[in-house]
């Protein structure tokens, strides 16, 4: 769609401009008390003061869906300014990757399909209210270019990049469920509106169990597994997504906006480019 | 529904303007760590899981009103959490929205607060009466979720030129601070916070539709 550019307002609005520096934490206690008083004496000021901070919290939402590569957002902040000195190098020790052929995800799925299924059994669901860190025995999450140990009890927010290393795993409760996410695996918090939990699957493997109404995503290169009152096992190896359905059904979407619903003991594998380029 | 919940109010919660700070879990000092019992319980535990989603559909409005008290976002966000943490534990009962945010509120002012004397960063805090003022221009939002302004805020950012959006991302993706966007495109941070001061504008009126 297209639309007609959106000029910047050539003129200085001191009002906006107060907003930005507390908004953005660079205010001192001049402008913090300048503000207060303009906004103690005028309603009007007040009404475009909230109109400010609510676009603000919203540009942080819009911004941590691009950072999480939700595609139509990043698409949107995929800018380059004239001369922009490029982003200091993250200090993050790379590890080993090992990969994994689609028939060692496979493998690796199953085996959390069962570890899933025993979780129900035994009834060891918790119901976090924000994703948390239930169980784990090694790996880290990427913050705001810090890496910080995962440790049990350690609340993600959304844009957490998770690794887990070769041999280790990870489980995370949520509102309505529970995931497990397997070794040789990366994944990104997405934002958690409309949904109580999102997950973007780069590669390696996870599955996940959803109680009731709750809802729970899981992005991948080429596809989109929604679970509700389901449980699923899903693997990423070669940009290829490979769904175990363990219990419920559960709807997959592909990028060329086809959707297909999977049930319990049936399985689906994406096509691979070669495949697509032919049909 | 919320709105067939029973209203329980042991203090007066009269309608979507009361100050929050009036409701019964926002009562105690800073960092609610009320001595009084929680006020009433959802027995349903659907009407409670309404709730939360009606939270988490305003997610990025209410992270905007933490953000009026506490700009640091992982701090502002570990507040959205707990106050998350907090409705569902103490279960309280609302008989509509209004009610709902007006106590998300009042609890979320309190733990940021409570973070901003952590932090000695209360004097760069807006006075607590002007807060109280602003509550009310809060609450007339609170039937907006955030679905509806995202989407007309998408559109406006794909209308932004290029330099604009890119200060957009960088404060927004990257989470950078001005002084570090400055050094990234090579301004001073005065004129980066000008900027945006004329971003939020042009992007404010965009979404009501006007002229910047």
């Amino acid at each position: 769609m297209s639309h007609d550019p959106l000029p910047l307002p050539a003129s200085r609005d001191a009002l906006a401009e107060d907003a930005e520096l507390l908004l953005s934490g660079a205010a001192d206690a001049a402008v913090a008390g300048r503000l207060s008083a303009v906004l103690a004496a005028d309603g009007e000021a007040r009404e475009r003061f909230v109109a400010l901070a609510r676009l603000h919290g919203h540009l942080g939402e819009v911004g941590r869906r691009g950072a999480a590569g939700e595609p139509g957002t990043a698409r949107i902040l995929a800018t380059e300014f004239p001369g922009e000195a490029p982003a200091p190098a993250l200090r993050v020790v790379p590890r080993p990757r090992r990969w994994l052929g689609l028939a060692a995800a496979t493998a690796a799925i199953l085996a959390l399909g069962l570890a899933v299924l025993s979780l129900a059994i035994v009834g060891q669901r918790t119901r976090e209210l924000v994703p948390t860190v239930a169980v784990t025995n090694g790996g880290d999450v990427l913050r705001n270019g810090r890496l910080i140990p995962l440790a049990r009890g350690l609340r993600l927010r959304a844009g957490d990049r998770v690794s887990v290393p070769v041999g280790a795993h990870l489980a995370i409760a949520f509102a309505g469920g529970r995931c497990e996410i397997g070794g040789a695996s990366e994944a990104v918090v997405e934002a958690t509106d409309r949904v109580h939990g999102r997950v973007v699957l780069a590669s390696g493997s996870m599955s996940a169990d959803v109680a009731g109404g709750d809802l729970f995503a899981v992005r991948t290169p080429d596809a989109t597994i929604r679970l509700s009152d389901a449980a699923a096992t899903i693997g990423v190896a070669a940009r290829r997504t490979q769904v175990v359905v363990m219990r419920g059904a559960v709807e997959v979407a592909t990028l060329d906006g086809a959707a297909r619903t999977i049930g319990a003991g049936a399985s689906w594998t994406s096509a691979t480019l070669t495949e697509v380029a032919t049909r | 529904m919320l709105s067939s919940v029973r209203p329980v109010a042991t203090t007066a919660v009269d309608d979507d303007r009361t100050p929050l700070h009036h409701t019964p879990a926002a009562d105690g000092p800073a960092g609610c760590q009320s001595d009084r019992s929680p006020p009433h319980f959802l027995s349903d535990p659907m009407q409670r899981d309404e709730l939360l989603r009606l939270l988490l559909d305003r997610r990025g409005a209410i992270l905007g009103y933490i953000g009026t008290i506490l700009a640091d976002r992982d701090a502002a966000e570990d507040v959205f959490q707990e106050t998350l943490i907090r409705a569902d534990a103490e279960g309280v009962r609302f008989d509509h929205a209004g009610h709902a945010m007006a106590w998300v509120r009042g609890t979320a002012r309190n733990l940021a607060l409570n973070e901003a004397r952590k932090a000695h960063r209360r004097s760069v805090v807006l006075d607590e009466g002007v807060l109280d003022l602003l509550d009310r221009t809060w609450a007339a939002g609170d039937g907006t979720g955030d679905r509806e302004e995202l989407d007309r805020l998408e559109a406006c950012l794909e209308r932004l030129g290029p330099t604009a959006r890119t200060l957009v991302r960088l404060r927004f993706a990257e989470g950078l601070d001005g002084t570090a966007i400055a050094v990234r495109v090579g301004k001073t941070a005065a004129a980066v916070h000008t900027s945006f001061s004329r971003i939020y504008k042009a992007l404010a009126a965009c979404m009501q539709g006007q002229p910047a």
